[in-house]
């Protein structure tokens, strides 16, 4: 798009406008408040929690600190500190972590990319309230002794029902894996925002670093998260149903769990610290006043790092007996992935280099990041040599190692964002004196805890001890690394401090720009955003731009009001971000909140054995649901012009809308957790090949459940038909068959199966095949439920060849049904004949 | 400008390909007890033709993209993808992987 040659909209605009547009945003108050949807409300919440959670957790790692102070401490039982380890690391990594980071997308995205809002509120609201009653009753469960005490990653056999047959491995299970979908939703929202909302002009090569580490952070969420997934279901139906998955005398294999976790938990170190080296993009062309150096360079090292890091996850397995070729291809993979980091703090320190750095507590911050960062990679290096790994594997040396990665690589980019971005929504900057306190006192207590761990841990001290005899040579480290902590806490305290001094969260009346920043987040901005939306012609539209902020404030932009009297963002196309309509988002409301609710109270009721209210619960999820999108899918109203002789539809389906795009990224998370599926079944193969029966104790060829594929498919074509000549009775009873034909095609799978003499619990085979109809058995369900709503919008006249979201959102997930469907019976059926052939 | 995005993006599908298709096939060849040789030839011709491809997609790359930084960033992203397909193939093809 060419950039205008005058400003898209005449000045002065007409009074009205502005009124009207404060009126359609206009943020609900009093305790309504939890009703609202705006981008900037929500991130609010979202960080508020996270950071709370920091809270918890550090007191956690806390009394973990003054447990291990002295040897033969008595301070906390051995039970105890088990639970309070698995729980610090728990909530560390999972409601602290990925949550924050995404916070920071939800409450900078929409600013940054000059988007009124995010392209679905309520999803990313829903997504909020998820986490946060699922978190606090996640960590509620160590009050009452209840908590998961297997480490963060849950290892079985100890986590099995044999060693750990308490409530909280469970509670472990389904509370994660629910706060994992959470923060799916999160990512299809951050993605379908990055690429579809972005202010017209600002192509890709335009686009600030931070929205590309949370394009990578969301993409890779909707690739890792489905393995962890995957493995917490499989743990949870061992242990509810005794399907053997990962015990090994009855055909099951424990590394199973290892390797899902860790091909998850791997990614996920840089799922937390892209981002956070996305702020740290930001924050330091600022504060040196010049351009990021090698922008691109950085943009090519950030994918880097996102595609390596998924070869990488069996480094944490070195220690396990894998054969030799593991051993060296994960060792080599894990040195690799230093090249593309070394490549970014090389351009932060040129970047540092050819300006002039401010010494502000945001840049202390972030070379406190750049020193404790780089010190965590080297120690990384080191673990990556097996011969090194074997001695260091499991000792406090790793402690210190991870500790240095995730404190040095989120927290401290975190702090830097905060005294960074506090001033574009506060009336009041945060204290620099108070800031640089906090940072020495963080930086200085950080070292002091953790730089001793190394040793340590190179003398012997294991991790996971909840103490340790007096005279092995840890008593004064172990001494040191407590002040340590407690250091820190004071550092934390101080900007607790600062916070509730300095901090005063606004809508309209923001201090501003006042480090001179050149990105579209520093301004003028309103519940709505800015008042016009910015034409992009740089990196830093602000420094580019004369007058900028003062034509955007005045409505000289695009879309300076509403066009169709609700609440809209332009959207563009994704790579050259031309202007493509006007959507309309949701407001306020009540819908998505008691979907939260009731879809954590259905996964923590489930925990607690109490099926037939988690069962109600389900129920009344689903409702809240449908009546939430019966209220997303708007009637096309028209064309609407935008400025600069640009006119828009306000409606759209097909690849080029928005829910179109965030239906494919959920069929990418369906499909990641399926291939996630294929690769345990192959793999269990490979480690156990007797388990698997020869063919004639398999059942039959599966000529009912392909017909039923097979009718379903031609339901949906001729479905699809229908909608285009406007045949609203047929349509109707089309996606009726065609639903029935999936369920029965599942049916007669299963049927078959059983009647064969297989059993899901008599070993690992056998339970991987009644696990690929569970997971078939999701995805029937899901599409089922939007077959209910298709049907009933339809009936309602709400269906036809214009007006057609709700059934092409249908049609995809239907279309995904049937692949997996086919796939499944390839791998069940065909497999087993296969490999007896070998 | 499509084309941007596809270029950064392809030589690491390339080396995630190499990467899935070498641990595969050793895995599956150890499995099935073939000998260390045809292992080894098979990482060889796999890396061989990674490399080829990757170099091959470069040069495309390069007519493709226009801007002279656009097509450093292609190199960049290529480069670093030939490291890591030799660099994880090294040790594979080195040592006796089936042990
Ligand atoms: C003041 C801050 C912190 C202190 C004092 C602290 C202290 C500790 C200690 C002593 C352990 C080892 C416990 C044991 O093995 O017995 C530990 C484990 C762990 N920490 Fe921290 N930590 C802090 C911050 C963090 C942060 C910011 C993160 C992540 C973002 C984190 C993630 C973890 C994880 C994942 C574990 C492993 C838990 C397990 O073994 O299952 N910690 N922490
Ligand atoms: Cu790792």
């Amino acid at each position: 798009m060419k950039p205008p040659s005058s400003l898209p909209n005449t000045l002065p605009r007409p009074r009205s406008e502005l009124a009207k547009l404060k009126a359609v945003w206009h943020l609900p108050s009093g305790w309504r408040t939890i009703t609202a949807v705006n981008n900037t409300v929500v991130g609010y919440f979202y960080i508020a929690t996270a950071f709370l959670f920091f809270l918890l957790a550090g007191i956690l790692g806390l009394l973990i600190r003054t447990q291990l102070a002295v040897p033969e401490n008595t301070f906390l039982s051995q039970d105890t500190y088990n639970q309070i380890f698995t729980m610090h690391g728990t909530v560390m990594m999972f409601l602290f972590a990925v949550p924050a980071v995404e916070a920071m997308g939800i409450l900078l995205l929409p600013q940054m990319l000059g988007a009124r809002d995010l392209p679905f509120p309520r999803l990313g609201a829903f997504a909020f309230w998820a986490y946060f009653v699922g978190g606090l009753v996640f960590f509620s469960t160590l009050f009452f002794g209840a908590a998961p005490s297997g480490g963060w990653f849950m290892y079985p056999p100890l986590t099995g029902m044999k060693f750990s047959p308490g409530i909280g491995a469970d509670f472990w299970l389904l509370g994660i894996g629910f706060i994992e979908i959470s923060a799916i939703a999160g990512a299809i929202e951050i993605i379908v925002g990055v690429l579809k909302t972005r202010a017209p002009g600002m192509t890709l090569t335009r686009m600030p670093v931070f929205a590309w580490t949370m394009l990578i952070f969301a993409g890779m969420i909707v690739f890792a998260f489905p393995a962890v997934i995957l493995a917490t279901i499989l743990l949870e139906l061992e242990r509810a149903f005794g399907w053997p998955f990962f015990i090994p005398e009855r055909g099951g294999d424990a590394l199973l769990w290892q390797h899902l976790f860790w091909f998850f938990g791997h990614p996920e170190v840089y799922i937390i610290f892209l981002p956070a080296a996305g702020m740290v993009s930001m924050i330091v062309p600022t504060m040196a006043g010049v351009p990021l150096v090698g922008y691109r360079l950085i943009v090519v090292a950030l994918i880097a790092t996102g595609f390596f890091s998924f070869g990488l996850w069996v480094h944490h397995m070195f220690t396990t007996g894998i054969p030799a070729r593991s051993l060296g291809f994960f060792s080599a993979a894990s040195m690799a992935v230093a090249i593309p980091s070394g490549i970014q703090v090389f351009a932060w320190i040129a970047t540092i280099a050819s300006g002039r750095l401010k010494l502000t507590a945001a840049s202390l911050f972030v070379l406190g990041f750049l020193f404790v960062f780089t010190l965590g990679g080297l120690t990384g290096v080191m673990v990556a040599m097996v011969p090194f790994d074997w001695q260091a594997h499991d000792t406090y040396f790793v402690v210190a190692h991870f500790h240095y990665v995730l404190f040095g690589g989120m927290v401290f980019p975190l702090f830097a964002a905060f005294y960074y971005w506090a001033p574009a929504f506060s009336r009041r900057q945060l204290s620099e004196r108070l800031g640089k306190w906090a940072f020495w006192l963080i930086f200085i207590g950080f070292n002091t805890a953790f730089l001793p761990m190394h040793v340590t841990g190179l003398i012997g001290m294991p991790r996971r001890v909840y103490t340790y005899p007096a005279g092995l040579g840890w008593d004064t480290l172990n001494m040191v690394s407590t002040i340590g902590a407690f250091l820190v806490a004071a550092g934390v305290l101080v900007f607790l401090v600062d916070l509730v001094r300095n901090l005063r969260l606004t809508n309209t009346d923001s201090v501003g720009n006042v480090w001179n920043a050149g990105t579209l987040e520093w301004l003028p901005n309103h519940a709505f955003g800015t008042r016009s939306v910015p034409f992009v012609n740089s990196l830093y539209p602000i420094w580019s731009t004369r007058d900028l902020a003062r034509d955007v404030e005045r409505g000289g932009y695009f879309l300076p009001g509403t066009a169709t009297g609700s609440r809209e963002t332009i959207v563009t196309s994704a790579v050259n971000a031309e202007p493509q309509y006007v959507m309309r988002v949701s407001g306020p409301g009540w819908a998505h909140l008691s979907a939260a609710v009731f879809t954590a109270a259905f996964f923590l009721l489930l925990t607690a054995k109490l099926v037939i209210i988690a069962v109600a619960c389900g129920i009344l999820a689903i409702a809240s649901i449908f009546i939430w999108m019966r209220q997303s899918d708007p009637a096309p109203a028209g064309k609407a012009a935008i400025g600069g002789g640009i006119s828009l539809p306000t409606y759209m389906s097909g690849p080029m809308s928005h829910s179109w795009w965030a239906m494919v990224v959920l069929s990418l998370v369906a499909g990641a957790l399926y291939l996630s599926y294929v690769f345990s079944y192959l793999y269990l193969w490979t480690v156990v090949p007797d388990v698997w029966p020869r063919p004639d104790s398999l059942p039959g060829l599966p000529v009912l459940a392909v017909s039923g594929l097979a009718a379903s498919a031609v339901a949906l074509w001729a479905a699809d038909r229908c909608v285009r000549l406007g045949r609203r009775g047929a349509f109707i009873g089309l996606v009726a068959v065609g639903v029935v034909a999936l369920i029965a095609s599942l049916a007669a799978d299963i049927w078959s199966q059983w009647h064969a003499g297989i059993r899901p619990d008599t070993s690992g085979y056998t339970a991987m095949v009644y696990a690929n109809a569970v997971l078939q058995a999701q995805i029937v369900a899901a599409v089922f439920c939007m077959a209910l709503f298709a049907a009933f919008r339809a009936a309602t006249g709400r269906v036809d060849s214009l007006r057609r979201v709700a059934f092409d959102n249908l049609a995809l997930f239907w279309l995904f049904a049937l692949g997996q469907g086919a796939l499944g019976l390839l791998l069940t059926h065909g497999f087993p004949r296969m490999a007896a052939a070998l | 400008m499509t084309n941007f995005l596809a270029r950064l993006l392809l030589p690491f599908a390339i080396w995630f390909a190499h990467f899935s298709i070498s641990y595969g096939a050793t895995t599956l060849l150890c499995s099935t007890g073939q000998e260390t040789g045809v292992h080894r030839t098979v990482m060889v011709l796999a890396t061989v033709l990674a490399v080829i491809l990757l170099i091959a997609t470069l040069a495309t790359s390069v007519r493709v993209l226009k801007s002279r930084p656009d097509r450093i960033a292609a190199a960049a992203a290529t480069g670093l993808a030939v490291i890591a397909v030799i660099w994880t193939s090294l040790p594979a093809v080195l040592l006796d992987a089936c042990s």
